[in-house]
């Protein structure tokens, strides 16, 4: 071997005080095993399946119906003046994402065990690739909200070229809580009966109540709503698809008229940034714990 | 840059034992460990030799509950050596490669190493089944820490290598379980790191296949790059390596040549080595008035009391006796037979014995079995001793039964795991001549 190429490569392995930062070097030799993983998740998916990537449709197809009936027709729940249909199916398809990352990602070192105790790459890729292959069944189900979209006469608005930044902010909360559940989960393997218990529970709190319908009465507190990173993000992702049909009204030049409401900045704004939290949290954690990761799982 | 590509020092693990959730100890310990970090150096040294009083076994840095898999562990290992690492179940062994291949971390000390490692503690890590062949190549390689540029470039030789051409399109979890492995083995021996870590991976598929292994590990490791290797197979071990390691709980017990260090490994592998070593009190010693045995000892070729011994090692059998008078026609002989009881040969010492050591007087004679003669099987080993036309002064005896274990020097070129017929195995020489 040539001895450039060993000077280049020193490691030094050493007790655990002193290695927690991440080693971004090393992730980006790591890039191709990255996205080898996505693509790996991708392609086993939905194997031996009849229905297929169908699935991708149904769970968040059929789980809207379910709302639109209990919530929309029994209960009467308000969708900001939108149809309850294209109301629930735009965040039970941006929540189901975030579910399914968050489920996948929470038991990616369990589930890696053989990775863990056999072979060395930069273990943050484990839970981060599931929220990047989580990504091809929200495009599915996309599809179907644009079909839907047309079929209830719903225009496309500009707004829509900020959707990526809504979807942006589930893909970092999905990393963020899918890391620190991950490495609990190698300790504590109650993390498989609660993450999906947590996941239900939380759903409701996202999916169902829109800010403009939290009492006017609390004020600014409203906006403490958005430290649920996914309330900002569905919040927002609805109103760059939607944004044209949610009316509002206001007093112009003494008269009443309807106009588009303005954008969740604020709601947005708490969210992106408790989502950066949740992800700084995440590594942190999962630095913390790593090392003990291959002794303990 | 210096010649080194693995320098160690003080390396240690500690394990903990029994369940990682153990709330009641946990919190034990909790209690008993809170207060101990308030203490200053002075108080914690004074609490330290409390604790030792009570307990000459303290240990602070073994807690109750917890093992060193690894201690104190100083090692160099040069570029382009082709160590061996052996020792019982539990030495050690597999969690110092865990640590050099940065799958755990030490508990003390460090460890530098140049270069890119490669390590091989499983093949097939991450194979999918739903995946086909083609495809778990790849995602196998990458596992590994190969390019993709690098698996496109060798891929036809995995393929070729793994023989399995027919099936690359197949899902793997249709593929019979020696295919799967030849095909894993197959992506691992294309692996071209500076430093390749082994563990006990050889043995997979059938023994023509374990055979090709072979040969691809001999082309890594004469291609001039560092390898580390596990194994419990001795006679791999052997023809792989030039440097051997042998731990014992987590340390090094010696470093030297391979052979020395296996055949230090067979002395200690031996729990019935006390069985190789008879000793008769004054009164009670076997013979006349003539002569009387003393000791008898079954001995390896390093001097150390055994019953297990390899097929590529000396048997060395020693008596001593106290000869009572002048006998140059005294004959000690010694019967080695299959543990059925059929003899395989018969030797005695008469011929050695001359005017110079067969007075009376305290004596030692003893006799050396070739190695790469017995079969791997288990023998006994019986004597007697007399005077030919004067007395038989000890009847026949049973002393020892040992056992040869190792590869068979039969002439074949593999290892054959069946038993190999015969009493005997000698390593014959064979000539062949092209004779058209």
């Amino acid at each position: 071997m040539s001895k450039d190429t060993a000077d280049k490569y020193v490691q030094i392995i050493q007790p655990r005080e002193k290695q927690k930062k991440i080693d971004w070097q090393e992730l980006y030799r790591f890039r191709e095993l990255f996205g080898i993983l996505v693509w790996r998740d991708i392609k086993v998916k939905y194997k031996q399946t009849a229905l297929g990537a169908l699935w991708a449709i149904i769970v968040p197809f059929v789980h809207m119906l379910i709302f639109t009936v209990i919530f929309g027709n029994v209960a009467k729940l308000p969708t900001d003046g939108l149809h309850p249909q294209l109301f629930y199916y735009a965040g039970l398809l941006l929540w189901t994402y975030f579910a399914t990352a968050v489920s996948i990602s929470g038991a990616s070192l369990v589930n890696g065990k053989a990775f863990l105790t056999k072979i060395y790459f930069p273990r943050l890729i484990m839970p981060v690739s599931p929220t990047l292959s989580a990504l091809v069944d929200f495009t599915i189900g996309f599809v179907i909200l644009v079909a839907m979209l047309f079929y209830y006469e719903q225009a496309i608005d500009y707004t829509i070229i900020f959707l990526p930044f809504f979807v942006a902010i589930a893909v970092v909360s999905a990393s963020g809580v899918g890391m620190i559940f991950a490495s609990l989960n190698v300790k504590y393997r109650d993390v498989a009966f609660a993450l999906p218990f947590i996941i239900q529970i939380w759903m409701y709190g996202t999916v169902l109540v829109p800010f403009s319908k939290l009492p006017p009465a609390w004020g600014d507190f409203r906006y403490l709503y958005g430290l649920n990173p996914m309330s900002g993000a569905v919040e927002g992702f609805r109103w760059c698809l939607l944004h044209s049909n949610m009316l509002t009204t206001r007093m112009l030049d003494g008269k009443v008229v309807e106009i588009p409401v303005d954008p969740p900045l604020l709601l947005v704004t708490v969210s992106t940034v408790s989502a950066a939290f949740l992800l700084w949290l995440g590594i942190k954690w999962f630095k913390k714990m790593e090392s003990t990761f291959a002794d303990i799982v | 840059m210096s010649n080194k590509a693995i320098i160690t020092e003080n390396l240690g693990k500690r394990y903990k034992l029994g369940e990682t959730l153990n709330f009641s100890r946990t919190i034990r310990e909790a209690i008993v460990e809170f207060p101990r970090k308030f203490m200053s150096e002075a108080k914690r040294k004074a609490f330290e030799i409390r604790e030792r009083k009570n307990n000459p076994d303290y240990d602070p840095e073994t807690p109750p509950g917890t093992f060193w898999a690894l201690r104190h562990l100083n090692l160099e290992i040069n570029h382009s050596d082709v160590v061996g690492i052996i020792g019982s179940n539990g030495s050690g062994k597999s969690t110092l490669l865990k640590v050099l291949s940065k799958i755990t971390i030490p508990t003390t000390g460090h460890a530098k190493v140049y270069g890119r490692v490669g390590s091989l503690l499983e093949v097939g890590t991450g194979f999918h089944p739903d995946l086909t062949g083609r495809e778990n190549i790849f995602l196998n390689g990458s596992i590994m820490g190969m390019s993709k540029a690098d698996i496109k470039m060798r891929f036809d030789e995995i393929v070729a290598f793994s023989e399995v051409e027919k099936f690359l399109d197949t899902p793997i979890k249709r593929y019979s379980s020696g295919m799967t492995v030849r095909l894993a083995f197959a992506v691992a021996a294309h692996l071209e790191p500076e430093i390749l870590i082994v563990d006990e991976v050889l043995a997979v598929g059938d023994a023509a296949f374990q055979n090709k292994c072979m040969g691809k590990m001999k082309d890594v490791s004469s291609e001039g790059r560092t390898v580390l290797f596990v194994s419990h197979n001795m006679s791999a071990v052997r023809s792989l390596c030039s440097r051997g390691i042998l731990l014992k709980n987590g340390k090094i017990v010696v470093d030297t040549t391979i052979n020395e260090a296996i055949s230090h490994y067979n002395d200690t592998l031996d729990e019935k080595a006390n069985d190789a070593q008879l000793l008769w009190k004054e009164g009670e010693m076997p013979g006349d008035d003539y002569v009387q045995l003393i000791e008898a000892q079954l001995l390896s070729e390093t001097g150390v009391n055994k019953t297990i011994f390899d097929t590529d090692e000396q048997i060395k059998i020693r008596l001593k006796y106290k000869s009572l008078k002048n006998n140059k026609d005294l004959r000690f002989a010694v019967k080695l037979s299959s543990i059925e009881g059929e003899t395989v040969f018969q030797s005695t010492d008469q011929i050695f014995r001359n005017s110079e050591n067969s007075g009376a007087g305290l004596y030692t004679t003893e006799v050396d079995i070739p190695n790469r003669l017995l079969n791997s099987k288990h023998y006994q080993i019986s004597l007697w001793a007399g005077t030919p036309k004067v007395k038989r002064h000890i009847p026949e005896m049973l002393l020892f039964k040992l056992s040869v274990v190792g590869k068979v020097y039969n002439g074949s070129r593999l290892d054959d795991r069946q038993p190999w017929p015969g009493i005997v195995s000698p390593e014959l020489k064979w000539k062949i001549l092209k004779i058209d």
